[in-house]
């Protein structure tokens, strides 16, 4: 089994370093018929996950949602990597802000797994909705 | 009047009863400032991202205000003083969200089928595993 992009070796000994360097992101080296290796690129530009009818609102409440534009540190992603609108990147940063000061997140480290640690929780203390 | 959905963080130690009662105090704080309360929701105590006043969990209540900003004002000076409350974090709203708010569709998902998330397990973005572990002399470097 081969796995072409992944240098895991090179790439912890030479530390860790943020992934916003040079090379863009998607370019998948491909061989074509006389074996040449040329860059292939993403057809199209990535569309924004927050804009059209049916996208989500973005909410500092909705941590699985905001815990996706992280890193695995828990920095922001850049919109550039994201693809995210700059409008709704704005608005993204704000309530990604909003939910490590309720500590829904962290300010540093997994926010997948702080996430997700509360969902296995036990959920006896669901009560006291009112108005349905 | 201006709606404000307010989140709070009670102590851990606090016993539910204690924290429905600090809930009714706060509520009475805003009503007698001509406030109105439209929602409350107890997330219930959830563990903390981050250490706040060396308490791991919280309580959590979420409140849908129709008030004055001075019954909120006062609101927020009253939360500072008790010592009960760890965090409050308050949000001026166009308008008010219907049912339950995300942190709790969240949880009802997570009983349906824990793992229906983007990569599901614990591992993150690293996602599932392709190969089944090797023995435990074997570190994970290939050979």
């Amino acid at each position: 089994m081969s796995m072409p992009q992944r240098s895991s070796s090179s790439r912890s000994s030479s530390g860790r370093r943020d992934r916003d360097d040079e090379t863009p992101r998607n370019v998948v080296p491909s061989t074509d018929e006389n074996g040449e290796q040329r860059p292939r690129r993403p057809r199209g530009r990535k569309r924004c996950p927050f804009t059209g009818p049916n996208a989500p609102k973005i909410d500092y409440k909705d941590v699985r949602t905001l815990a996706r534009y992280l890193s695995e540190r828990g920095k922001i992603m850049p919109a550039r990597l994201s693809g995210v609108a700059a409008k709704n990147q704005r608005k993204l940063a704000i309530a990604i802000k909003r939910a490590r000061f309720l500590a829904l997140m962290p300010y540093v480290g997994d926010a997948r797994r702080a996430v997700n640690q509360n969902v296995t929780a036990p959920a006896a203390a669901t009560t006291a909705v009112k108005g349905e | 009047m201006p709606l404000y959905e307010t989140v709070i963080i009670a102590r851990q130690d606090l016993a539910t009863a204690q924290v429905d009662e600090l809930s009714a105090q706060l509520q009475s704080t805003v009503g007698s400032l001509g406030g109105k309360t439209a929602k409350t929701e107890s997330w219930g105590l959830r563990n903390l991202a981050y250490k706040i006043n060396k308490n791991r969990k919280g309580h959590y209540v979420l409140y849908h205000f129709d008030a004055p900003p001075q019954a909120i004002h006062e609101l927020e000076r009253t939360m500072r003083i008790n010592e009960d409350v760890l965090r409050y974090l308050t949000i001026k709203v166009d308008e008010f969200e219907e049912g339950q708010s995300a942190i709790l569709r969240q949880r009802d998902d997570a009983e349906e089928g824990y793992g229906s998330d983007r990569f599901g397990s614990d591992r993150g973005d690293r996602g599932y595993r392709s190969r089944p572990r090797r023995d435990s002399s074997d570190t994970g470097e290939e050979a």
